[in-house]
């Protein structure tokens, strides 16, 4: 039997579904222990790959914790001709995809259009020009004010930009597109704390993103490309003042209501000043990605 | 056969499998977005594309940030001819946490998460036949795991 793990690439952004699905036997057990791996096993029989939260997922995140629209702070679009190498425009249509999950979550369709722009602009630069032709861009001007259709249709052109890039080798590219995607989310959502009096709700929602930072620089660590080692060791500056936040682990635990809660796992703690130092190297490095 | 015819051979080998492995990509990923997707309903796809093919008796780990506060639904959706996929849901210690009935096809877990953690999402492929008995070609096909989430 062939055991192995995959990596998944976030590439890209929310989607909504249709259809109700059969329900399934409630099959929660706590007992039992993996006995083929254990955790020291797993990692050394095989690589293990981990998956980094999508930009969508980021600013849901983000807006559920009480973060607000700000237009001044996403990358601006004139910057849009300033990329030119197939890395700047990697990183940045990561950036703008960010900026434009980020509008569409909260409904900003002017914006959203605008981003919109700059991520075809950046696509096209790369030659994925199938992520957003003229079919994609009517789908989404004909939807731009419904937000779950709009979430549909550019996770499709995230998709189509992704499978483009991996099937004509350059999965690189893909790993700084996710990159770009993961430090603008974290960003813009860094940029609603309120400096004097910083949201606990806020604060927490930004520590839980070390284990984002975690399981990004695990997957760049899959490339041998020198571009991605530069991105990876931009990282590392966030990484460390991420490392400041301690963790605290608890056994897991299922309850047995109608939707089960999964307990315990890890508690984090922090200063504020910890959340303070990581939105501050956020933006160093953002600032210097967008330049 | 010369050095030259070999070579030759052993190009075309890589390329049509090249061309297979990025066919079979595509095929997969439009499997995914034509079956798969709309189990989730109505929890929200999170965007990761994360579909693969497999071959009977496989396995594979994927490692998984789930946030506090929401709810999700975790899919595992496969194509027929690879048999009933299974996953197991393990904390980072693998303890297992819910493993999903071998009878069921395309299974799904709702739950919520007390405090934002990492889980392993463990797919299992059932051995079944490793051949066709006509073909005596492996059979594969396409895994999707899917992870939507409410508000």
């Amino acid at each position: 039997m062939k055991k192995y793990t995959f990596i998944i690439l976030a590439s890209s952004f929310l989607m909504a579904c249709g259809g109700d699905p059969e329900p399934v036997e409630d099959n929660t057990i706590t007992e039992a222990i993996d006995e083929v791996l254990t955790p020291e096993r797993a990692e050394k029989a095989q690589q293990v790959f981990r998956t980094v939260p999508s930009p969508m997922e980021t600013a849901s995140i983000f807006e559920n914790a009480g973060a607000s629209f700000n237009a001044s702070v996403l990358n601006p679009v004139e910057n849009v001709n300033k990329y030119s190498t197939n890395v700047q425009m990697a990183i940045n249509f990561g950036i703008y995809g960010a900026d434009l999950s980020y509008a569409n979550i909260f409904d900003q369709s002017q914006a959203s259009m605008l981003y919109m722009n700059c991520s075809k602009k950046m696509a096209d630069g790369l030659g994925v020009t199938a992520a957003f032709n003229g079919e994609t861009l009517e789908r989404m001007e004909k939807n731009m004010n419904n937000r779950d259709s709009l979430m549909l249709i550019i996770n499709d052109a995230f998709w189509v930009a992704d499978g483009y890039l991996k099937e004509n080798g350059q999965d690189n590219l893909s790993a700084l597109i996710i990159a770009g995607g993961w430090i603008e989310g974290l960003y813009l959502g860094a940029q609603s704390l309120n400096k004097e009096n910083p949201d606990k709700e806020l604060m927490q929602k930004i520590a839980e993103q070390k284990h984002s930072i975690n399981n990004l620089l695990a997957l760049l660590g899959t490339y041998n490309d020198k571009d991605v080692a530069k991105m990876a060791l931009k990282l590392t500056d966030i990484k460390t003042a991420f490392d400041k936040i301690e963790e605290e682990e608890a056994e897991a635990t299922v309850s047995e209501e109608a939707v089960p809660t999964i307990g315990g796992g890890s508690t984090l703690k922090y200063e504020p000043a910890t959340i303070l130092e990581i939105a501050a190297t956020v933006k160093k490095v953002r600032n210097e990605l967008i330049k | 056969m010369s050095l030259l015819n070999k070579i030759a051979t052993i190009s075309l080998v890589i390329l049509v499998s090249t061309l297979f492995s990025v066919d079979a990509q595509a095929q997969c990923k439009g499997f995914t977005k034509k079956h798969c997707l709309p189990t989730l309903n109505p929890f929200i796809h999170n965007g990761q594309l994360t579909s693969a093919q497999f071959n009977p008796g496989d396995s594979a780990d994927v490692e998984m940030t789930f946030n506090a506060g929401k709810e999700y639904r975790i899919l595992v959706c496969s194509q027929d001819m690879i048999g009933k996929v299974q996953f197991k849901v393990l904390d980072k210690t693998r303890k297992v946490l819910y493993k999903s009935d071998e009878n069921t096809v395309n299974p799904f877990w709702d739950f919520k998460v007390a405090n934002t953690q990492q889980l392993i999402v463990q797919i299992i492929v059932p051995k079944g036949e490793e051949k066709n008995s006509i073909t005596r070609l492996t059979p594969s096909g396409c895994v999707s795991l899917l992870v939507g989430f409410k508000k």
